[in-house]
């Protein structure tokens, strides 16, 4: 029983972390209706950059602060530059654009960096461990993840409905020229919209840093997860991805407990029950 | 934040389909389609008259994917043998192909006939994946090219693989390094193992050797748990190796898996309470541990940097020259490998028959140590090291460095046909004793 609520605590973290990434990719989806294939590679970009302000600075919260910002002004640039092209034109359009960025970055990233990974330091203040009263402790560190995780869900909301972004951003989607000749500078809103989504990339990155190390195709592994959590969750749906994000890393650690040959493909059995039974997702609308 | 034109629904639906087939297809990112990395380092002159006809050497190893430091090292490998050797082979310049192979079995197949086809080479060898060097091997099979295999497998060896005319292996059979090691394992480090395997091949292989060989070394295996190659949440793994009742736990994986297993076993601290031994062990690795993660481990290897032979040390010399830091293992397969092929051509054998013959029971030694290929089923025999990582303080007087860290060998386990299967063992097809995954 102890082991089952290790287990259990063990697959929130890593479902934590999978919510964040999920999130990112679903805000740019649900607001903007663009499918970002570049996601992962943007996650592997800020976790580098995390590594690079981290050698410079030596300070793990500078990083934690300065890198999502540092994401934000790189996701505005993209969206200036190569997507805002892409919203009138069809989805496998967008799609191909930034599945072939993906490869454009990670091979820049590997030109620059090399293609061996490089380990990051976690801040010395959380170096430790904390008991939670049940299971194993846990090192401080991912419970730290999972606080940060939880105000990033709890900003994004507040960001989608205590502020006018996300009616206008939807409005405009529905019917740019309308919301246009409202006086709204549509494009403005956008670009907040997509800046934010990789900012939340970024900071994806920066946190899985120190539990994983920073190497080019760290976002191209787990990716494929990110858009299965935002399947299974519901397109589009807000709290679909937080959801269906702790589900799965909940499934997947209590299968490694049991039978741990299985855990690798259990996401994707749930995807097809899913999308089988509840095609629209857990939380989604039709 | 909703999708509400249903209209729209479908087709973002089919889009995401679409994309995960992308994703699925493109899972190790990297590199171009061919990936060939032509590297011509003969100068490929007159075909007329045979004696300088260039001698082809296709490599095929992972230059992407979870093991892409293994395979660059064995790139540098194959490429210092043959500036080593003056880029000749007696008379006959050397040309070396290198292709990746994205440690994918149908990429594998597709380079090896690219090479054999297209390129016309003479030898194969390369591969860092049990799952690679078997479809390698089958295209040299059907070519009737002799191919080396430089990566852990039990399978090559045996039928329906191994084929006497064309197949030889300069890595150790997996069962061969685990027989070897266990007693040191069982006396010096406790008697309940725990293992942790990557959940392909070469972990199923290991597995099953380690099962067969604790019992005569006085070890009980307390439990089995499998990762998908390329996991990088290691994490809800710990508390199952925790609560197994285990003294060690093996860990069988290499490359990324191997050092996000260790720093996040470090941040559960779990070598307070374990040891943690790790079946393969390489300096490219290390590079990514650093002397933290590193320091206290135990490893078993067939090469360190550190070995007191001369053909090791001068080759070490020659790598640290030409890439600033010492070689790893897995590029010293790959020096071997052209250095037996350059050899052998010198001396005149270049047919694969004239090849088979001159490799059947030789005895040499690169930068290894001294090695045998076994005549009935072409395994080279070679020492076994076990290695303990040290701490800085340590280390660094014994010229280990912040990057790569430091393991001392603390054991020598000389090379003996008696940690291989049997002569007879190896005429049977390998069946491992749990059943081998679907991917």
């Amino acid at each position: 029983m102890e082991q089952l609520t290790s287990q259990i605590a063990l697959g929130l973290v890593s479902g934590a972390l999978l919510v964040l990434l999920a999130l990112g990719l679903n805000l740019i989806f649900g607001m903007l209706e663009f499918i970002n294939f570049s996601h992962g590679a943007l996650y592997m970009v800020g976790a580098y950059v995390a590594a690079y302000v981290l050698g410079a600075v030596g300070n793990f919260w500078i990083a934690l602060i300065l890198v999502p910002i540092i994401m934000a002004m790189i996701g505005a640039a993209l969206e200036r530059t190569l997507i805002r092209p892409m919203y009138p034109r069809n989805q496998v359009d967008a799609l191909l654009l930034t599945f072939g960025l993906t490869y454009v970055i990670i091979e820049g990233v590997r030109m620059i960096a090399g293609s061996g990974g490089r380990s990051v330091a976690g801040p010395e203040e959380l170096a430790f461990q904390v008991s939670l009263g049940f299971g194993r402790p846990l090192p401080a560190y991912l419970l730290f993840v999972v606080v940060v995780v939880g105000l990033v869900v709890l900003g994004l909301w507040l960001f989608l409905n205590r502020t006018n972004v996300g009616l206008i951003v939807r409005g405009g989607i529905r019917d740019h020229i309308m919301i246009r000749a409202l006086g709204v500078r549509f494009d403005r809103y956008r670009i907040v919209v997509f800046a934010v989504g990789v900012a939340v990339a970024g900071l994806a990155g920066v946190l899985t840093g120190p539990i994983t190390g920073v190497y080019p195709e760290m976002g191209a592994d787990i990716l494929i997860l990110a858009f299965v959590v935002v399947v299974v969750g519901g397109m589009g749906s807000f709290w679909g991805s937080v959801v269906s994000g702790l589900l799965i890393g909940l499934i997947v650690a209590i299968t490694t407990l049991y039978a741990s040959i299985y855990a690798g493909i259990v996401p994707f059995l749930l995807m097809i029950l899913v999308m089988t039974f509840r095609p629209r997702g857990l939380l989604g609308t039709t | 934040m909703r999708v509400t034109t249903s209209s729209a629904a479908v087709r973002h639906l089919l889009a995401i389909v679409l994309a995960l087939l992308l994703a699925g297809c493109g899972g190790s990112i990297g590199g171009g389609a061919g990936g060939g990395d032509g590297d011509g380092d003969g100068d490929g002159g007159g075909e007329d008259t045979a004696s300088d006809e260039p001698l082809k050497v296709g490599v095929i190893t992972g230059l992407t994917g979870a093991y892409v430091s293994l395979g660059e090292e064995q790139r540098n490998g194959a490429e210092l043998a043959v500036k080593l050797l003056d880029g000749k082979a007696g008379d006959r310049p050397i040309e070396v192909i290198v292709r990746d192979d994205q440690l994918k079995p149908e990429a594998a197949l597709r380079e090896a006939q690219s090479l054999v086809q297209e390129e016309k080479v003479d030898f194969l060898t390369g591969c860092v994946s049990a799952a690679t060097t078997l479809a390698v091997n089958q295209v040299a099979k059907e070519a009737g090219v002799p191919y080396i295999g430089t990566c852990q497998t039990e399978q090559l060896n045996r039928p329906p693989h191994f084929s006497p005319d064309i197949t030889y292996h300069l890595a150790p059979a997996t069962s061969l390094n685990v027989t070897a090691a266990s007693p040191w394992i069982c006396e010096n480090l406790g008697s309940k193992l725990f293992l942790l395997m990557p959940d392909y091949a070469y972990g199923h292989e290991q597995n099953a050797a380690y099962r067969a060989a604790a019992g005569d070394a006085g070890c009980e295996i307390v439990g089995t748990a499998w990762f998908p190659l390329g996991t990088t949440d290691f994490n809800p793994y710990i508390p199952r190796v925790e609560n197994s009742g285990a003294d060690v736990v093996v860990f069988g994986g290499a490359g990324r898996d191997q050092v996000n297993f260790l720093r996040q076993a470090n941040q559960f601290g779990l070598r307070d309470n374990l040891e943690i031994f790790l079946n393969i062990e390489d300096l490219t690795f290390d590079e990514e541990l650093g002397f933290r993660l590193v320091e206290g481990t135990h490893a078993m290897a067939h090469f360190y940097w550190t070995i007191e032979d001369q053909g090791v040390q001068d080759y070490v010399e020659a790598y640290e020259q030409e890439h600033g830091r010492p070689p790893g293992g897995y590029s010293v397969f790959l020096y071997n490998a052209l250095n037996l092929i350059a050899e052998q051509v010198a001396q005149g054998n270049d047919t694969p028959e004239e090849f088979r013959e001159a490799m059947e029971g030789l005895e040499f030694s690169y930068a290894q140590g001294p090695e045998v290929m076994r005549e009935c089923d072409h395994q080279a025999l070679a020492p076994v090291y076990i290695l303990e990582g040290l701490g800085a303080d340590e280390a660094e007087e014994r010229g280990g460095s912040a990057d790569h860290g430091f393991r001392e060998i603390i054991e020598t386990i000389p090379a003996n046909e008696e940690y291989a299967p049997t002569c007879e063992e190896v005429q049977e097809e390998f069946a491992p004793a749990t059943p081998k995954p679907s991917s």
